[in-house]
């Protein structure tokens, strides 16, 4: 911990014990002190709160400090937040009358390294307090962490901290003075998108990333290709995304560079699928010889995974093509050994190019032993699967279709919130080799008209299962507790423009059944 | 030869092209003919005025032609390389009057000219008003399109000759932000979009029973009636939307629904209500209830600036009004049954919104009970019956909607 964080970490403590002592130790979970529900999702890892309402100027200006806070990432960031906590009341806001207490948000960032790889360092500290107060020794907002990341996520929470007042017409934080120490308990938290059943404009997909951002989501899994259609430019193969449903359903390299850019601004990776060798008939539209061009892509995802696919392979045209059966029969290959063969080929072309492949289960269950070492192994079908995975040496995300697939609309959110992706696995050495897990919005049925408000708020459910600590999250009540915090958050979405849909309908992305309140539906 | 004579020889050889191929435009406009020829839109097109009375003091078009560019492109890069012919260089833009307020009946007619002869070649629009261009560039945008061949913007079927003016001024789509808050970004998300197929007026039905989200500060509790805290519009937010849809050509018309579809009132001034456990309609025989209504009315009229107000006035059950003793007394004391009553109340409403410089919309149940007594130059907002069957409107003005029920 850097010596600056740890002595405002002692400050705070000092601070803080002069209040009620029962505040020292970390407030119940997601209550404030007051006992008012926490409005902050995913919920922290650790945080105090006090009683006091403090106005923040809407003029906010942004104390970079560290080695890493003059970062172009950390300014661009703040100006979103800025733009997040006050334009939409702009118009309407009265200047305080006594004055501003918190008029500059400090931003300390410990690195100046930008790298974004999968573990970067996420942690960060907030400290709010009025200046000059009995209770605080440092006034205004200060976040600090240890990369530019940590300082994205803090932002995040800073900025579900403020809240207009309709009566004073003033964005103020309640409940201060805060301390809030936060960090994730999974490195790998996915969403994934499916572009080849629907072709999603790229204004969709950087709303979606977004939205990810507002849940501090981290891993966008872009499923680009599949079946029905091919929409991604390979420039070394052009005639590939002839496959596409139509000449204006497509990506060129620049939309994808710019994707993986833009996610990059919000500390978010995109895991690139491509998924061989089924899900792969898009692709015969274009070249009857198939193989990707692997290397053209390591230039344009820079994320150490890429997802190699290698599901639901149905392997008899294979056996029915004359000239691939007559390559099994020269090998001695029954249609299973070339199903083995192929993704273990694919694997290679990766590794060689410096990726970590992931494999969905199929490639596991069938011939788990023979998998490459380093492989990340997709678990979708069912529960249960991550720990016989780890069991065996090898890494897991967890997207168990009964309760993280999107597309089952008969999922509501409490089950999505209650998943586990350690269920089943005591051992700590193997619960390390969860990296997380993923929901998955699968798009034979969603479109961009109805995909945002298929994603959420379930999303959101499965956001906190992946960022906060198992044992504050399992201490809630669901029905009381985090139900008014889910509908607080879906609230928020809605405000910032994600068609969130209602919470407590038990059929995702149905309209509200009436008139009501965005807080009870 | 004169270019003249040479545009015009171009025209008169593709005559034979009219709208009744496919033409990709939506709505289609009056006059289209076209040609088959490709262009394409420079990566740096700009936008000039040569030849305009309008000086464009308010940056309205000069904010539409750079929407229009982002969304031509719509987040590609297009980058290729320019061709050295067949390439549009930009938009010239000829307004004829320098009025740019938006009202009632101001004149949306233009024409949109892309020839294929011209050095350099550029598209040209000339229209009455300012609001006339913002519907030209509307449709050029649809005559676009991002080609991933080339990553350049290509342009089909040249030359066209547009001439468009719309068949009716009155092109409504009415907002309920009481049975649901919708967040501005929302409102004016649905503005952007009625841009795209150029309907013009956006019927705000701000309040209904079930919640009263907007500020009046004439009367500050009635915004008690919110659904919750937040989920509140602030005058300067509808003065926003207002400035919003005014750059775009959208007028806003507000409405506050009376006497029926007013129960949120009372939240914040239960003495509206018949009583306690009878709350709709608002109190006819309160003097109050026509206060409060005056001081909306008051209000909205300094955000308000579309010359109509919509007043609703639809599915009144009066059976509140009979129920309640001391409203009983007072249709008594007056002569009046409830139907006298509900026409009271109506008409006195108008008189108040006149009073605010207001020209009055009412739901279809008050020409249908009343028709003859309502103001003259009230505009009947039909819902309710789709065949004009219930008589003539006689010199009313009239709205078609579509039925609630469907």
């Amino acid at each position: 911990m850097p010596p600056k964080l740890l002595t405002h970490l002692i400050l705070a403590l000092v601070a803080v014990s002069g209040a009620a002592a029962a505040r020292r130790h970390p407030a119940p979970a997601n209550f404030t002190a007051s006992g008012n529900p926490v409005y902050i999702w995913p919920l922290p890892k650790n945080f105090t709160s006090g009683t006091q309402t403090l106005a923040v100027d809407p003029d906010l200006a942004l104390d970079p400090q560290g080695a890493g806070g003059g970062a172009a990432a950390v300014a661009e960031a703040f100006e979103r937040y800025r733009h997040l906590i006050f334009s939409p009341w702009a118009h309407a806001a009265r200047p305080a009358s006594a004055g501003y207490d918190v008029a500059r948000l400090t931003v300390v960032v410990a690195s100046a390294d930008e790298t974004l790889e999968l573990g970067v360092d996420e942690s960060y500290t907030i400290y709010i307090a009025a200046a000059g107060g009995a209770n605080s020794i440092v006034g205004g907002a200060t976040i600090e962490a240890n990369t530019i990341y940590g300082a994205i996520r803090g932002l995040e929470t800073f900025s579900q901290l403020c809240v207009f007042n309709y009566d004073t017409k003033n964005v103020e934080v309640r409940y201060a003075p805060w301390y809030i120490q936060d960090e994730p308990r999974f490195a790998f938290r996915g969403l994934m998108l499916d572009t080849s059943r629907h072709y999603l404009p790229v204004d969709v997909i950087k709303q979606v990333i977004d939205s990810m951002s507002f849940s501090k989501l981290n891993v966008l899994h872009w499923h680009i290709i599949d079946e029905q259609s091919f929409p991604l430019e390979i420039p070394s193969y052009p005639n590939l995304w002839k496959g596409s449903y139509s000449k204006s359903e497509r990506y060129t390299v620049e939309d994808a560079r710019y994707i993986v850019s833009y996610a990059k601004k919000r500390g978010i990776h995109v895991m690139a699928e491509i998924d061989v060798p089924g899900h792969a008939e898009s692709w015969g539209n274009g070249y009857p010889k198939l193989w990707p061009s692997l290397s053209y892509m390591r230039k344009i995802f820079p994320f150490g995974l890429f997802h190699l696919g290698g599901d639901e392979v149905y392997t008899g045209c294979w056996n029915l093509t004359p000239h691939v059966k007559q390559w099994l029969d020269e090998r001695n290959m029954t249609t299973k050994d070339a199903y083995k063969y192929f993704v273990l080929k694919a694997q290679e072309i990766a590794i060689d190019l410096n990726w970590i492949p992931v494999n969905w289960e199929e490639t596991f269950n069938s011939f788990g032993g023979s998998l490459n070492p380093r492989t990340v192994v997709h678990n979708w079908l069912g529960p249960g699967v991550c720990p016989k995975v780890v069991a065996k040496g090898l890494r897991c995300i967890m997207s168990n279709q009964g309760v993280w697939y999107l597309d089952h609309l008969d999922v509501p959110w409490e089950q999505v919130y209650t998943a586990e992706p350690l269920a089943g696995i005591d051992d700590t050495a193997q619960q390390k080799l969860v990296l997380g897990g993923e929901v998955c919005m699968w798009g034979e049925t969603a479109d961009t008209s109805d995909v945002q408000q298929t994603i959420w708020p379930r999303a959101a459910a499965a956001a906190e299962r992946m960022w906060s600590q198992l044992e504050a999250i399992s201490a809630q009540d669901l029905e009381t507790t985090v139900l008014a915090r889910l509908h607080y958050f879906r609230c928020l979405l809605n405000h910032r423009g994600i068609a969130a849909a209602p919470v407590t309908n038990f059929y995702a992305r149905r309209p509200p059944i009436g008139p009501g309140s965005c807080f009870v539906q | 030869m004169a270019p003249a004579l040479r545009l015009l020889l171009a025209f008169l050889a593709i005559g034979s092209c009219t709208a009744a191929d496919h033409v990709d435009l939506w709505p289609m406009p009056k006059t289209v003919s076209h040609g088959t020829q490709r262009l394409y839109v420079s990566n740096n097109a700009t936008m000039s005025m040569a030849g305009s009375k309008y000086s464009d003091g308010k940056a309205i078009l000069k904010d539409a032609f750079q929407r229009m560019l982002d969304l031509m492109k719509l987040n590609h890069n297009a980058d290729g390389a320019n061709p050295s012919s067949s390439l549009l260089t930009g938009v010239n833009i000829v307004v004829l009057s320098t009025q740019d307020e938006l009202g009632f009946e101001v004149d949306e007619s233009y024409n949109l000219t892309v020839p294929t002869i011209g050095e350099p070649l550029h598209a040209q629009i000339e229209a009455q008003t300012v609001f006339g261009a913002l519907h030209a560039l509307q449709t050029f945008s649809q005559l676009c399109h991002f080609e991933f061949t080339s990553r350049l913007i290509g342009l089909n079927s040249a030359p066209w000759m547009i001439s468009d003016a719309p068949r009716f001024p009155y092109r409504g789509l009415l907002i309920d932000t009481s049975r649901h808050y919708l967040p501005l970004a929302t409102i004016k998300g649905v503005i952007d979009a009625m841009t795209y197929s150029k309907l013009n007026v956006l019927h705000w039905h701000i309040v209904d029973e079930q919640s009263f989200p907007i500020e009046i500060p004439s009367y500050p509790k009635l915004w008690n009636g919110s659904y919750s805290y937040s989920e509140r519009y602030t005058m300067p937010d509808a003065i926003d939307i207002v400035r919003y849809a005014e750059k775009r050509g959208v007028n806003v018309l507000a409405e506050i629904d009376v006497p029926g579809h007013a129960r949120s009132w009372g939240v914040g001034y239960p003495e509206l209500w018949p009583s306690d456990s009878c709350r709709e309609p608002l109190d006819v025989s309160n003097n109050f209830t026509f206060k409060v209504i005056d001081g909306i009315l008051s209000d909205f009229s300094k955000v308000f600036k579309f010359k109509f107000v919509h007043l609703g006035g639809d599915e009144v059950n009066t059976s509140c009004w009979t129920e309640t003793p001391h409203i009983k007394e007072w249709l008594n004391n007056n002569h009046m049954n409830v139907s006298d009553a509900y026409r009271y109340f109506v008409l006195r409403a108008q008189k108040i919104a006149i009073s605010h410089g207001y020209e009055v919309i009412n739901w279809e149940e008050t020409f249908n009970n009343f028709g003859d007594k309502l103001d003259r130059k009230t505009v009947v907002h039909n819902w309710y019956f789709l065949n004009h069957e219930k008589g003539s409107v006689g010199n009313c003005r009239i709205i078609h909607a579509c039925t609630k029920n469907q």
